[in-house]
């Protein structure tokens, strides 16, 4: 119960404190006008080349163009999380009031998947936009929006873990970047160098594209669930134990 | 009530902390002096459980540290050297975020924030951003924090540092009023405040405790190195052995050059009295007859620098 308070009031905070600093607003801005280009761009292909409706819903879940900056722009978002508390020396603070490791890495990430959902908010709008001017396929919908949460959770644990690794807020955006780089674009290219080797089936479970795309269809497998799933508690549970192995030094 | 016994932490080949042992009841406040690196900071997250002890146990209220941490931090209210605050917050968010995971129910908050904050002088700045505050101000911010919660053990690190004089004095008095009802740690450079606060005094010197009492007996201990010093005119130069025979000890014999003599004597006994008959006997007058104590300042040059010296 506590240890769930505890989780709430750092996430509380680390919310609120994204929005009280300049970085979280220019990373905003900025997706949020790399996601209308990109939006707009998937609308004039489609008008190019006419597809269904559902065809065109489906790109908005699964396209690199939206992923792209998302990949850039997510470990900016949790650069700060812990390398600022352990540069700043504020850890120290943190970590002497009654509060396990495991709350705060909790809390941290609760707040940065929050902001992850603000950033993402503009989907209602696209969605909208499809439904006025064509049929929406609205359990395909869900089913994308619930992808495209559990591919950021994955991101943002893997950017979590980096922060709490190092103590230089750049240097764990890079290593969070080269992470999230490696989880999307990896399996991708691992399974074009190899598409039948005996790796193969590996690759194309831990295909985030492939993913996406299942859940843009609406298709709910266990497969796909589990392993965001399990992947985002694996870095978290590594972010923890890099939190205590680092406290006091 | 903080119990320390035989405390041990090295990092890789040097060893921060040996063989530590200490403890301090409730009502009463414990300093802590040590030159830098002495392990003072070392001993106080230890006792926090920010850091891992190598070996010895840390109990607080009668908590094992090692043991359940969680416990224990509850009962701690901490002041890290350097206050690290977030520059972002308001002082009164900050407060009420503290107050929170320290446990204090949410309906609560707000009014022992406040309490705090009027007790550490800080309430006209609650509104706030914590970035525009002085020095000043945030050390206070941060004592109001290690207070918020109202937890028996204080710890505190250098608490006044970086404070206008009469903040120090009102800090002061704060800590003195808080010693009353809780278990103070108070680690300090300033000397003063130390003998001014605390009820004992334990002097760091690499990694171990050179000396523990209070700081009057820490005095006393060290008074056979207490001088006294007269002086008389001049031509009663001859006269000095005559006055001091007896006394032992060598004294130190100065023509000030205004046609007075300064004479200093080492003795662990007070002569001043007897001095004063022995001039007045032999018609001799004293324009000055004192005795210098050593102050606790002097007793820790003493004590640390004669450690450097032996190793």
């Amino acid at each position: 119960m506590r240890t769930l308070r505890s989780t709430f009031l750092i996430a509380e905070r680390e919310f609120g404190s994204y929005f009280l600093q300049p970085l979280a607003w220019v990373v905003l801005t900025a997706l949020w006008a790399f996601m209308g280009l990109a939006f707009w761009l998937v609308l004039s292909m489609f008008s190019v080349y006419p597809a269904p409706a559902i065809e065109l819903q489906r790109e908005l879940f699964r396209s690199m163009l939206f992923w792209l900056p998302l990949l850039v722009a997510l470990p900016v978002l949790a650069m700060r999380l812990l390398a600022e508390e352990r540069q700043s020396g504020t850890l120290e603070n943190l970590l002497t009031a009654p509060i396990t490791e495991s709350a705060v890495v909790a809390g941290k990430f609760a707040a940065a998947l929050s902001f992850f959902l603000v950033i993402i908010s503009p989907f209602a709008l696209y969605l909208g936009i499809l439904g006025y001017y064509g049929e929406l396929d609205l359990a395909a919908a869900f089913a994308g929006l619930l992808g495209m949460i559990l591919t950021g959770a994955l991101l943002l644990a893997a950017s979590l873990a980096a922060s709490a690794l190092v103590r230089n807020q750049i240097v764990a955006a890079i290593v969070g970047f080269v992470t999230v780089l490696v989880l999307y674009i990896g399996p991708l290219f691992a399974g074009q160098l190899a598409p039948s080797g005996p790796g193969s089936a590996v690759w194309e479970y831990l295909n985030l594209w492939m993913l996406l795309d299942a859940f843009s269809r609406g298709i709910i497998d266990s497969q796909h669930l589990v392993y965001p799933l399990s992947g985002t508690v694996f870095f978290l549970f590594l972010a923890a134990r890099l939190l205590e192995s680092s406290k006091g030094k | 009530m903080i119990e320390v016994e035989s405390l041990s932490k090295s990092f890789g080949e040097i060893d921060a902390v040996r063989e530590l042992s200490f403890s301090a009841k409730t009502g009463e406040i414990l300093g802590v002096l040590g030159p830098n690196g002495a392990g003072k900071t070392t001993t106080m997250r230890i006792v926090c459980a920010y850091l891992p002890a190598d070996s010895g146990t840390v109990r607080v209220d009668g908590i094992d540290v090692s043991q359940d941490s969680l416990e224990a931090r509850r009962r701690i209210g901490y002041l890290p050297e350097n206050v690290p605050l977030y520059p972002e917050m308001r002082a009164v968010d900050y407060l009420r975020f503290r107050a929170g995971i320290k446990g204090v129910p949410r309906r609560d908050r707000i009014t022992r924030v406040h309490e705090a904050a009027l007790r550490c002088g800080v309430s006209e700045v609650l509104s706030q951003t914590i970035r525009t505050l002085s020095k000043g101000y945030r050390q206070r911010v941060g004592l109001a924090d290690a207070i918020v919660s109202n937890p028996p053990v204080l710890i505190l690190d250098e608490p006044t540092t970086g404070l206008d004089p009469n903040q120090i004095v009102e800090v002061r008095e704060l800590i003195k009023e808080l010693g009353e009802s809780h278990t103070v740690l108070l680690c300090s450079h300033s000397l003063g405040e130390v003998e001014e606060l605390c009820d004992r005094v334990a002097i760091f010197n690499r990694g171990r405790i050179v000396a523990q009492d209070s700081p009057q007996a820490l005095r006393q201990q060290l008074s056979l190195q207490s001088s006294t010093v007269l002086e008389l005119p001049l031509p009663m130069e001859d006269r000095v052995a005559q006055i001091l025979e007896g006394l032992g000890g060598k004294p130190s014999i100065e023509a000030l050059g205004d046609g007075w003599l300064r004479v200093s004597l080492e003795s662990g006994e007070d002569p001043r009295e007897l001095l004063f008959q022995r001039a007045a006997d032999a018609g001799i007058v004293l324009r000055e007859l004192t005795r210098r104590q050593l102050t606790l300042e002097q007793i820790f040059r003493e004590l640390t620098i004669e450690e450097r010296k032996l190793s």
